[in-house]
């Protein structure tokens, strides 16, 4: 069995419960961003239960399931809380790709020694996941076979599909699960296409007569034809340090206090050794479950020292939005470290002694002098060697 | 580059920068088929790379009055992507690479 689809549905409202295990099987309700329209984003099944929808507005829900509980959105703990998931995934395979948040594809081939069969294989991934999260995984010999697979699967369960029944399997589930564009969609359901049963029964001509390249596309999936490849994930170098800091605290002096401990630590470690960095990314957790995040790509590659400075001045007008309980600093694009010729200072034209001292010493030692400057000869010629020349340089 | 110093140009120390370097090019019906690999790449010395496609060419006439020049430059893409200049001397008819 080649790929395994891992989901976790309602991936942003399970992480809360992480924090919170309390809330598990309550009706919990994703509320859309602060400074939004404040609509439903997503809901548990027990919301779903009492009649919440997504895209309702709160006060609805309110009136509809009083013992809702609303949970903000919080993309930065959501990206950093997937990515631990990948990463201990990783320890079972490094052949892993991520999905949108809450679902990613892992590559069995080679692990048939590790495991009897592929859904001892599959319960090992399951433990890796913590198990309020409810993550369900589905085995198929295909990337899309198994996404439907883990879909239809129940919560800690895998679904396994053989390569001879995955046209059987395939043949209930709606069209509207097909990874092609939902427009495409629509227009099949309108012309009564509703599963991808119905699909698979047409001519692959006609599909591609009616909907182009995306009707073939369709009609091979909905025939088990799919030859999508996992991709693992390219991580570039990089060095990640976090600190908690000893009280929530709004201050800007005490975030920049903690931010360049961090900066001096990830600069400490071995990896960082005469090495400087491209990419600096701040992740800032900051209480009730917000968060705040930057991104600061360097013109030039930065060491320690410039990196707070850097940090210093673009933080310096920063308002957050509540007390910040802990920040994360994941520096990215190692380089080894680079250093940039200087202006001398004495080749200012008030001080010419000391650098006709050392054009003397030079010429004394070498017969001439290897200092020259770049003039212009003839900028406009066609002829590129007549453009510019080195002459000897004298002050 | 640095500042005029205000120093009269002296044209014997004068060192003209971005001299053509020669090069053994190989042709195909005239055209440009392979050239060798840069000499910084001490351990594959000797060795060509084949020239995927020609992206432009143009030819110079100038300086008819003295030492005639008469070049016929050609910008190639290798097959491993980079860019490189090279240029047929007409008067030689020998072949040189030369940033433009």
């Amino acid at each position: 069995m080649p790929i395994a689809a891992l989901i976790i549905p309602h991936f942003a409202l399970r992480m809360s419960l992480l924090d919170q295990p309390e809330l598990d099987g309550l009706p919990l309700v994703l509320t859309s961003p602060p400074n939004s329209r404040t609509v439903v984003n997503d809901c548990t099944p027990e919301a779903t239960l009492r009649g919440v929808r997504p895209g309702m507005l709160l006060r609805e829900v309110t009136a509809l399931c009083p013992e809702a509980i609303f949970i903000e959105p919080n993309p930065v703990r959501e990206a950093m809380a997937f990515d631990e998931i990948l990463r201990s995934l990783e320890t079972f395979s490094p052949s892993i790709e991520a999905g949108p948040p809450g679902c990613c594809y892992v590559d069995l081939h080679g692990l048939q020694r590790h495991d009897i069969s592929p859904e001892a294989g599959a319960v090992r991934l399951l433990k890796l996941i913590p198990a309020v999260l409810r993550p369900r995984a589905g085995i198929a010999p295909g990337k899309f076979t198994a996404l439907c697979a883990a879909r239809k699967a129940h919560a800690g369960t895998t679904l396994l599909i053989a390569p001879d029944v995955v046209r059987l399997f395939l043949a209930d589930l709606p069209v509207a699960w097909l990874p092609i564009d939902p427009k495409t969609i629509t227009r099949m359901e309108r012309l009564g296409l509703r599963t991808m049963g119905d699909v698979a029964a047409l001519p692959s001509t006609a599909m591609q007569a009616r909907f182009g390249k995306e009707g073939r596309r369709a009609w091979e999936f909905c025939n088990g034809q799919d030859d999508l490849t996992v991709t693992p994930i390219q991580r570039p170098q990089s060095v990640i340090e976090a600190i908690t800091l000893p009280a929530p605290s709004t201050s800007r002096e005490m975030l920049l206090l903690g931010i360049t401990q961090l900066v001096r630590r990830a600069f400490g470690r071995p990896e960082l050794r005469h090495r400087n960095v491209r990419q600096a990314q701040l992740h800032v957790l900051i209480e009730e479950n917000r968060s705040w995040e930057k991104s600061l790509s360097f013109r030039e590659p930065a060491g320690a020292e410039r990196i707070v400075e850097i940090i210093r001045h673009r933080l310096q007008d920063l308002e957050l939005q509540g007390a910040a309980e802990r920040i994360v600093l994941h520096l990215i694009g190692l380089v080894n470290e680079t250093t940039r010729q200087q202006l001398l200072p004495f080749l200012a034209p008030k001080r010419t002694a000391p650098i006709r001292q050392a054009i003397r010493q030079l010429e004394q030692r070498y017969g001439n002098s290897p200092l020259y400057r770049v003039v212009e000869i003839e900028p406009w010629s066609r002829i590129p060697e007549r453009r510019y020349a080195l002459i000897s340089y004298d002050p | 580059m640095v500042e005029d110093s205000g120093t009269a140009l002296r044209p014997h120390q004068l060192r003209p920068l971005n001299l053509p370097r020669a090069v053994s090019v190989e042709t195909a019906r005239g055209r440009p088929a392979a050239v060798p690999i840069p000499m910084a790449l001490i351990d594959k010395h000797g060795e060509r790379i084949a020239i995927a496609a020609i992206e432009e060419e143009w030819s110079i006439d100038d300086e008819w009055w003295r030492d005639r020049v008469q070049r016929h430059y050609f910008r190639v893409r290798l097959e491993h992507g980079p860019l490189r200049t090279i240029f047929l001397d007409d008067e030689s008819g020998r072949w040189f690479e030369q940033s433009y």
